[in-house]
């Protein structure tokens, strides 16, 4: 079953082709050809869970040749958990878009950059050696530039050019990195880096690292770098902010970083250190920031940053609870912020504004949308019964038993800042007096992504054993076996 | 020796001049100063691969896109007269 493997890169990027191909015929049809194709990479990434023994790794190499020269897939807890977020959300999106974008002329186009996009997630999320990374994050990160600004107004155009030239100068931070890693060990393979990576180089491992927190901190908005995330995923599309709010963050930016940090040069007290401060300003940073907000997505962009600050200092800690807690919040932020997101743009069609001061009462005019709001703002807030509440729990249990008191206060602090942003959105916008017009009812093609994460927050708040034993352990297992990662693979 | 250091010190040119310039070809021409240090630090440890390149040749093309409809719709090429986003 490894074939299946390489099948989340191709058919994405022979899809991407074809819609590329539709686009110069003008023929339609690549709405039809993105939701079939990102609904089948969602039944193989469910499907590799019956063919992938427990804790065990798949391993694809890539037309067959052996490092240095050919790379390979890798599929261990980590990725396969990633590769389902993120492809069951590109479903999701593509599903939305083709209500959401009905407004929008060049569909086509739009569909093939989105196949392009996801061609890149899934190989940045599945591939095991530096270089073929930094292509498929390239992949992914043009495609999102070009997203971006498809809506072709001023503040696109502005947005997109920012993320452009920050999200480049990341990418250059990121490239010198993995060339310095070539030149100390002669390889750009992660497992044998790993293991061959000389003891003796401590200077040189130091600059390599700081060129990736910088870099991979860039692609994540940690915060000193964060500057370009409130705008784009303001700007952009609706179901590309989703996407970009609650996939690309991830697995450009954290996933990479921690499978770079942990898995390849090993994680020390120093770097937990390091990241430990990053998150918590980030935390308390994007929470402050996100309560003066009156753009509905742009409070919910700075509320991102807040959530991948505690992403982050979960998987700093280094304890088993926090790493669990961290992609656990990773895996929940994935299903909450899309959803606001979708409510964003489905309030955007009805009323024809973002603004929280020029809507109100929209609970009884838009129901759907209004009850998932309700039911994402309370479950990012951290409140029980949703699933917010257990992941931050995990991480704050995890900060206050390794013996990080101060941080555990942080993310508290974040958590009852993040609630507050989001209680003036829903009594400014939700409840209180009816205000602006609303011209539509809510398309059942935008309410089914909706209702199936609305319901996703429920299943998972409920069924937390059920989701730390299948989903989450396995991740956790791969994560902590630190550079035991390279023996794993078998001398390869 | 001094090669690398001359590929280190181009790539800080180029770091400044995206953070100090104003001008919005300036920005992307420091943007290119940065890849060919990069690329030429890649040449100097024995491993070109022209992926690189080409991927941010293919950046340079998004940028020309944007840089086309900046010109059309804020009717300068200012980076600081880009201020629809705030806050």
């Amino acid at each position: 079953m490894t074939l299946l493997l390489p099948l989340f890169i191709v058919l994405p990027l022979f899809a991407a082709c074809l819609a590329g191909a539709f686009f110069w015929l003008k023929k339609p049809g690549a709405e039809l050809l993105t939701n079939l194709v990102a609904a089948a990479l969602f039944a193989a990434a469910v499907g590799l869970y019956f063919f992938r023994p427990f804790n065990t790794l798949m391993i694809y190499d890539l037309s067959g040749w052996l490092p240095p020269g050919g790379s390979h897939l890798i599929l261990d807890g980590l990725s396969h958990l990633h590769i389902l977020v993120a492809n069951f959300v590109a479903w999701l999106v593509a599903l939305y878009s083709v209500a959401y974008m009905r407004k929008y002329t060049n569909r086509t186009g739009y569909y093939a950059l989105l196949l392009l996009l996801v061609t890149g997630i899934n190989g940045v999320i599945l591939t095991g050696d530096f270089f073929t990374l930094f292509i498929f994050l390239e992949i992914a990160a043009l495609s999102a530039y070009a997203l971006v600004a498809f809506g072709n107004r001023r503040a696109e155009i502005e947005a997109a050019f920012k993320y452009l030239i920050l999200g480049e100068t990341a990418s250059l931070f990121i490239l010198i990195g993995i060339g310095l890693v070539y030149a100390t060990t002669g390889t750009y393979d992660m497992a044998k880096v790993s293991q061959s990576f000389p003891a003796d180089a401590s200077a040189v491992k130091a600059a390599i690292l700081v060129l990736f927190l910088a870099g991979f901190g860039m692609k994540a908005a940690l915060v000193p770098f964060h500057a370009w995330l409130p705008d784009t995923h303001a700007s952009a599309p609706s179901p590309i902010s989703a996407l970009l709010s609650g996939v690309i963050i991830k697995t450009l930016g954290v996933y990479a970083l921690i499978r770079i940090l942990y898995n390849v040069f090993g994680m020390t007290g120093q770097l937990s250190l390091v990241l430990m401060v990053l998150s918590g300003v980030t935390i308390i940073l994007g929470g402050l920031l996100s309560i003066g907000q009156n753009d509905i997505k742009r409070l919910m962009a700075y509320s991102s940053i807040s959530q991948i600050g505690i992403i982050v200092a979960g998987l700093s800690l280094g304890s088993p609870l926090g790493i669990m807690g961290g992609i656990f919040h990773s895996f929940n932020h994935a299903l909450i912020k899309p959803m606001m997101f979708f409510n964003a743009g489905a309030i955007y069609r009805a009323t024809g504004t973002r603004d929280i001061r020029k809507m109100g009462g929209l609970f009884f005019r838009l129901p759907v949308v209004s009850a998932s709001s309700i039911v994402g703002s309370l479950a990012i807030s951290g409140l029980p019964p949703f699933n917010g509440f257990w992941s931050k729990m995990f991480v704050i249990v995890a900060a206050a038993q390794t013996g990080n008191l101060f941080l555990a206060m942080v993310i508290a602090i974040g958590s009852i800042l993040t609630l507050a942003s989001y209680l003036i959105f829903l009594t400014g916008a939700i409840f209180g007096r009816p205000n602006g017009e609303v011209n539509e009812r809510t398309p059942w093609l935008i309410a089914l992504p909706i209702v199936i994460l609305a319901g996703c927050c429920f299943a998972v708040g409920l069924f937390v054993p059920f989701i730390s034993q299948y989903l989450l352990n396995p991740a956790v297992v791969s994560v902590f076996n630190g550079t035991g990662y390279g023996k794993l693979m078998g001398g390869n | 020796m001094i090669s690398y250091l001359g590929c280190f010190g181009l790539f800080m040119i180029g770091l400044y001049g995206v953070m100090v310039k104003r001008h919005i070809y300036k920005i992307v021409i420091s943007v290119l100063i940065m890849e060919f240090a990069v690329d030429s630090f890649l040449v100097l440890i024995g491993n070109r691969k022209w992926g690189t390149a080409l991927i941010v040749l293919s950046a340079t093309l998004i940028a020309a896109a944007i840089i086309i409809r900046v010109q059309e719709s804020f009717g300068t090429l200012d980076a600081d007269e880009l201020k629809e986003l705030k806050g």
